[in-house]
């Protein structure tokens, strides 16, 4: 029964969700569906900040090496909790947020999550180039065409590019922004792109399929 | 959108019918003894070469099932892969961490590596701050994520299911940490990371097919002969539409236009 | 030497990145930048609505890849309200909605349009795809108030909009999922509203097939794309900015590769040799 019962609800579930987007005045069911999973999904989230309590109250407990930052995580997740959820901004009246802007959550977001979240971000710059070093390299003539065309839409796609390629004798006619645009990008790249998302989407048909009819149970865990 | 029935999906539910059908059909001929073929995936076929240098090196085994939540099925994919991994490193009694995205494909994961520690024998190696949450927001993730691999030095990386602008950020740690990394997404924009900086990729649909391969269940397998045969009439039809198509003829796109 | 330059550390690349990125940020070069047909196509699309036009406007990016959106956004805002056009804004991301709230501020101060007559902010919802579906023919029932809780009735720019219908151009600003895919699949798809978008760099490979086929009318790719638009808008902003910086990353990056083949090529003439000689003694 431990694996019947949720075979069960998969199954009806997801015959709900299929019958009703082809059929309009049903798509009700679909809207309740959803909004089950949204309740789930938001009760899910007392889950995640409960694993984070045990994790990191567990470490700092033990004073395990580097606990500081453990305590300096759940601080910082209990500070954005209280401000998020009780600091209202003055004089706001009935309909005001602890969200509104001037309020100190508003203020972590701009001046501490924002920044922090573009920082990590940025980080792809570096990552991209010490990657592109180990990589690109001529080892077979597929690797030598790959390299010659990510070195093509890397250098000439930026306004650097196309103006040392203006400065060329005779090159400079051939039009090397449009070739990149529409030949590299538009056909080849896109060709590859399309290729690779039909596969995959027919993967995705079949794995839905399977989880439909149960062949598929890897999500329910081992059993035992 | 006409009465009952919405009229303007009807191409859209005979694709779905017809392709369901195909792959039913395979499966079902696996399920009465037909076999198949299946291709080697190297990358699968490197889950046991990770583990094993793992056990050697005396450090964990590190599993990221991507960003997405539950709802998509490239989640759905990596928690079988997880399955397999997990029994692997369990039955070695070594350590697998799990950090999540997402608190929902926690408790599933949790459930799998739980189930995993229990069937090899070992239900008390199991610790509930293997499988972990750490943060929703991607770039917060991809920071704790890395930071486990700085700090545990996992001898193995597998980063399998969705993932977006962080996959570089982890598998460039990934590779700064000295492990050996597996990874699988279905995911177009984030598989030139993953080629770059990882030592087995799996590409697009290997993720979905992952499962049957793993298993080596008949029926699993006889899907994915299905799905070949999907492709290939897809692949007639885009050749015959584009020729078609330059000769004037737009009754196969019309057929196809949503 | 050649052996350590093939195994050079990750940090020397890191350190000639920054010097690439910061010293045209400290001294701008001022390039010229030249518009490409996928941003003159964007162009036009807005360039070609009616005024009084109604634009739904999808702030779908987080703090991470707001430095390649964000301009996109102000740009796009700038450009509507130029041409007397309506934006309402949504947020399939729950930062997006304070990103739209910043944008649409900036912007309104900037055009002197009016908040509840020339743009409305609803605010995010969660949900995504259930979002655009549920909206469908009426938005008042799933957005009952804007972001800072007015209700539809004090919003006159809200009397004329009932349901996608009233929607003549959808601008989605998509970093991930939630974002331009859902906005095909479903409005798109099922009400056939034009879409246009603005996406980071990395992901626009993945919209480019969603464009070939009519799917999406227009696209601006990352900061490039940005640069552009904000170069025919007249109206040079961060992205303009930003993109000396990038050439000189850009080519840093392909020093690098060059240099790392030159590295491979004598190294493996090197190996050549010394087998030569290894199978001459024997």
């Amino acid at each position: 029964m431990k694996r019947e019962v949720p075979l069960l609800i998969t199954f009806i579930a997801g015959g709900v969700m299929i019958i009703q987007f082809y059929t309009s005045p049903l798509s009700w069911l679909g809207d309740l569906f959803n909004d089950f999973f949204n309740i789930i999904v938001t009760c899910a989230y007392v889950l995640g900040a409960a694993s984070l309590l045990i994790a990191n109250g567990r470490k700092i407990q033990r004073q395990a090496p580097g606990w500081g930052y453990n305590a300096v995580l759940l601080l910082s997740l209990l500070a954005t909790l209280v401000c998020g959820f009780c600091i209202f901004p003055q004089g706001g009246g009935e309909a005001a947020l602890p969200t509104d802007a001037g309020t100190p959550f508003a203020w972590i977001f701009q001046y501490i999550y924002t920044p922090m979240s573009a920082a990590t971000y940025s980080l792809l710059a570096f990552y991209i180039a010490s990657a592109s070093y180990r990589a690109f390299r001529a080892r077979s003539l597929e690797a030598t065409i790959l390299l010659t065309t990510a070195f093509m839409v890397m250098l000439f796609r930026i306004p650097l590019g196309e103006y040392l390629w203006e400065q060329l004798p005779v090159l400079h006619r051939f039009p090397i922004g449009d070739f990149i645009e529409t030949w590299i990008m538009g056909s080849f790249n896109t060709a590859g792109q399309r290729a690779i998302m039909l596969g995959a989407s027919v993967g995705l048909i079949s794995v839905s399929l399977k989880i439909l009819l149960g062949i598929e149970r890897s999500y329910l865990g081992s059993a035992e | 959108m006409d009465g009952f029935f919405c009229i303007d999906k009807l191409n859209n539910l005979i694709g779905v019918l017809l392709i369901s059908g195909c792959i039913a059909w395979h499966t079902w001929q696996a399920h009465r003894g037909r076999r198949s073929f299946i291709r080697s995936l190297p990358a699968l076929s490197a889950i046991e070469d990770a583990v094993g240098r793992a056990v050697e090196m005396g450090r964990p085994v590190l599993y990221i099932p991507g960003i997405a939540d539950i709802d998509d099925a490239q989640t759905l994919a990596s928690v079988s892969v997880l399955e397999r991994v997990a029994e692997d490193v369990a039955a070695y009694d070594m350590p697998l961490l799990v950090p999540n995205c997402c608190s929902m494909v926690m408790s599933m994961t949790q459930e799998v590596v739980r189930s995993a520690y229990a069937k090899a024998g070992h239900p008390e190696s199991f610790q509930s701050d293997y499988v972990r949450y750490l943060c929703d927001e991607q770039f917060g993730f991809a920071a704790g994520a890395s930071g486990i691999m700085m700090r545990e030095r996992p001898a193995a990386i597998f980063y399998i299911g969705n993932f977006l602008g962080e996959a570089l950020i982890l598998a460039e740690n990934g590779n700064a940490s000295g492990a050996v990394q597996v990874a699988g997404t279905a995911t177009v924009s984030q598989l030139p990371f993953f080629v770059a900086s990882c030592d087995y990729t799996l590409i697009g649909e290997e993720l979905y097919a992952a499962s049957a391969y793993l298993s080596q269940d008949p029926m699993q397998i006889g899907s994915l002969k299905g799905q070949d045969m999907v492709k290939a009439v897809i692949m007639v039809i885009i050749v015959v539409g584009t020729i078609l198509y330059s000769l004037g003829f737009t009754w196969i796109k019309d057929l196809l236009a949503a | 030497m050649l052996e350590k330059l093939n195994t050079l550390d990750r940090r020397w690349i890191y350190l000639v990145i920054t010097v690439a990125v910061v010293i045209p940020i400290i001294f701008p070069i001022g390039l010229p930048i030249k518009i490409s047909q996928h941003t003159r196509q964007f162009y036009e699309r807005i360039e070609n609505l009616p005024q009084g036009a109604i634009v739904c406007m999808s702030f779908d990016y987080g703090p991470g890849t707001r430095v390649e959106c964000h301009p996109m956004a102000e740009a796009a805002l700038y450009h509507l309200f130029s041409r007397h056009c309506k934006v309402v804004a949504v947020a399939l991301w729950p930062e997006g909605a304070l990103f739209a709230r910043e944008a649409l501020r900036e912007v309104a101060q900037e055009t002197g349009a009016a908040e509840g007559i020339d743009y409305v902010n609803l605010g995010y919802k969660a949900g995504g795809e259930v979002v655009l579906r549920g909206a469908g023919d009426d938005w008042r029932a799933f957005f009952p108030t804007d972001i800072d809780g007015r209700s539809w009735e004090t919003l006159p720019l809200l009397e004329n909009v009932k349901g996608w219908d009233s929607i003549d151009l959808i601008c989605a600003w998509s970093m991930g999922k939630p974002g331009v895919l859902e906005y095909v699949r479903v409005v798109g798809g099922t009400y056939h509203r034009p879409i246009i978008t603005g996406t980071t760099a990395v992901t626009s490979p993945e919209a480019m097939p969603l464009l070939n086929s009519g799917q999406i009318e227009g696209i601006l790719q990352g900061m490039r794309g940005a640069s552009e638009y904000e170069t025919l808008l007249n109206r040079p902003g961060s992205a303009v900015r930003g993109m000396d910086a990038l050439s000189m990353a850009h080519l840093a990056i392909a020093a690098f590769i060059i240099m790392a083949n030159v590295i491979y090529w004598l190294n493996k003439k090197r190996g050549q040799r010394s087998n030569s000689a290894n199978g001459g003694a024997r």
